[in-house]
């Protein structure tokens, strides 16, 4: 593949600043046609094949940026998309300022002394709704956790505004099998992120219940998934 | 301006034309404090307080931006209103006697939307991927919504009868007589950039990039254009 590879974005990337790094990515904070951006830099990974390599990361990129749109087209918040550089493979992202990650509102409301139970269960009931809009989009995320979604500040007719992030997995599915592991997903990384909160996500997925217009298959698929683990093949 | 004018004899004007720096930062902001810095003061300082808001004037006009990607080429924006010569201007551009992109402003609603365009643009010239022969049919081609060449150049390109012109250059060095030269060409008259978003055919533009009204209720317009212009490659 003799592809021109565009340096333009390593080179802006190396005077960013770094904010995190994953396995499959790293992203960082840099200002982009003046505005504050979040760029998502997928590298290559040496132990694959090259082409195989090139071919994942690619679909991928696309993935991702497909399914930020499909969010948006149905009313969920996600960050906006600037530009994509399929070369290097770098997503640059509105970067959602005056935000924490759900995952640190949920510590710090249980930090305080005075439990405000009743904050807590009106965050997980919006979560839920807000799962099952993507979900009725056919959205599968692939990676749910409370750090995955942020939020914006609380509106004033006192709703919480939740941008989801973080689409480096996800697909497109109508299958009750991948939604049902999407939520099995994040129960497990909800009940060990937060513990003693098993009553709080089961109001999550009551919301969920009640939200979304195919929750039932989605629900059944949930309690199988729950006695056999999120792989469905017990190949290999 | 006007209130410049008639302080100052003709002479001191020839002279401040003369005298006006291509580049200068202005410390007034408004033409009341104007009457202030002028008292008591030499030829030599009052000629170089006015110009400073001389220039500011005419640099507020268009709207350059550097880009970040590429640290050696900035993108330069000018509107224009009652323009007249649409047609001829059109006719020069696909000649190529003009080297700018001409977008027709009811179909932008903010400056940045072509930046990101431009940005686009650039990009894909220097990866070899562009999808039309310029780079700047490339800019107009990059804030359709879909992959039509043609009806990309219908919908955001002037024509003929059109009464407003974004201008928009990508250049390496000072701009200034790019834009005097762009400025001689387009007889109409030149408006701040930012005031595209009041030339801006909204309806139009939601039908276009398909901008649902659950989409609006979460994110500015703005936002869902420049989404779809990003992403459409792989749509």
């Amino acid at each position: 593949m003799a592809q021109e590879k565009s340096m333009a974005a390593p080179d802006l990337l190396r005077r960013a600043k770094l904010l995190k790094q994953g396995a499959e990515a790293r992203v960082y904070r840099a200002e982009f046609l003046g505005k504050p951006t979040i760029v998502k830099e997928r590298f290559p990974k040496r132990y694959r094949h090259p082409v195989l390599d090139e071919k994942l990361t690619h679909r991928r990129t696309v993935q991702e940026v497909r399914s930020i749109l499909r969010c948006r087209r149905a009313g969920i918040s996600a960050p906006v998309v600037y530009f994509v550089d399929y070369t290097s493979h770098c997503i640059f992202l509105e970067e959602i300022i005056c935000s924490i990650t759900v995952r640190d509102h949920i510590a710090s409301i249980q930090q305080c002394d005075t439990s405000k139970d009743s904050e807590l269960e009106q965050l997980a009931e919006r979560v839920g709704q807000i799962l099952a809009k993507m979900h009725d989009e056919d959205v599968v995320h692939g990676d749910l956790t409370t750090s995955n979604i942020l939020l914006r500040r609380i509106t004033e007719s006192g709703e919480y505004d939740l941008v989801l992030i973080d689409f480096g997995l996800s697909y497109i599915s109508a299958l009750p099998e991948d939604k049902g592991v999407d939520l099995y997903v994040l129960e497990k990384a909800f009940l060990s992120t937060h513990p003693n909160t098993e009553a709080l996500f089961e109001k999550l997925l009551k919301s969920y219940t009640a939200s979304s217009k195919k929750s039932s298959a989605v629900i059944k698929k949930l309690d199988e998934v729950r006695l056999r683990g999120r792989k469905r093949s017990m190949v290999g | 301006m006007i209130i410049i004018l008639i302080l100052m004899p003709q002479s001191n004007f020839i002279a401040l034309l003369k005298h006006c720096p291509q580049k200068g930062t202005s410390l007034l902001s408004g033409v009341t404090v104007l009457w202030f810095p002028l008292c008591g003061r030499s030829r030599e300082a009052r000629l170089k307080v006015i110009s400073q808001l001389f220039v500011k004037q005419l640099s507020s006009m268009h709207l350059t931006h550097k880009l970040e990607l590429f640290p050696d080429q900035k993108v330069t924006q000018m509107l224009f209103k009652e323009v007249k010569n649409a047609a001829e201007l059109r006719q020069s551009a696909v000649e190529g006697k003009i080297n700018a992109a001409l977008i027709n402003p009811t179909m932008l609603v903010n400056p940045f939307q072509v930046l990101v365009a431009a940005n686009k643009a650039v990009h894909l010239q220097k990866t070899g991927k562009m999808k039309t022969r310029s780079l700047y049919s490339e800019i107009i081609f990059n804030l359709s919504p879909n992959n039509n060449i043609s009806e990309a150049f219908k919908r955001f390109g002037i024509s003929d009868g059109d009464t407003s012109v974004m201008v928009v250059l990508v250049h390496s060095e000072d701009e200034s007589k790019l834009l005097a030269d762009i400025t001689a060409r387009v007889s109409g008259q030149q408006v701040p950039v930012e005031d595209v978003s009041s030339l801006s055919d909204q309806a139009k533009i939601k039908k276009l990039y398909k901008v649902t009204p659950l989409e609006e209720k979460s994110g500015t317009l703005l936002d869902a254009v420049v989404c779809r212009m990003a992403i459409k490659d792989v749509m």
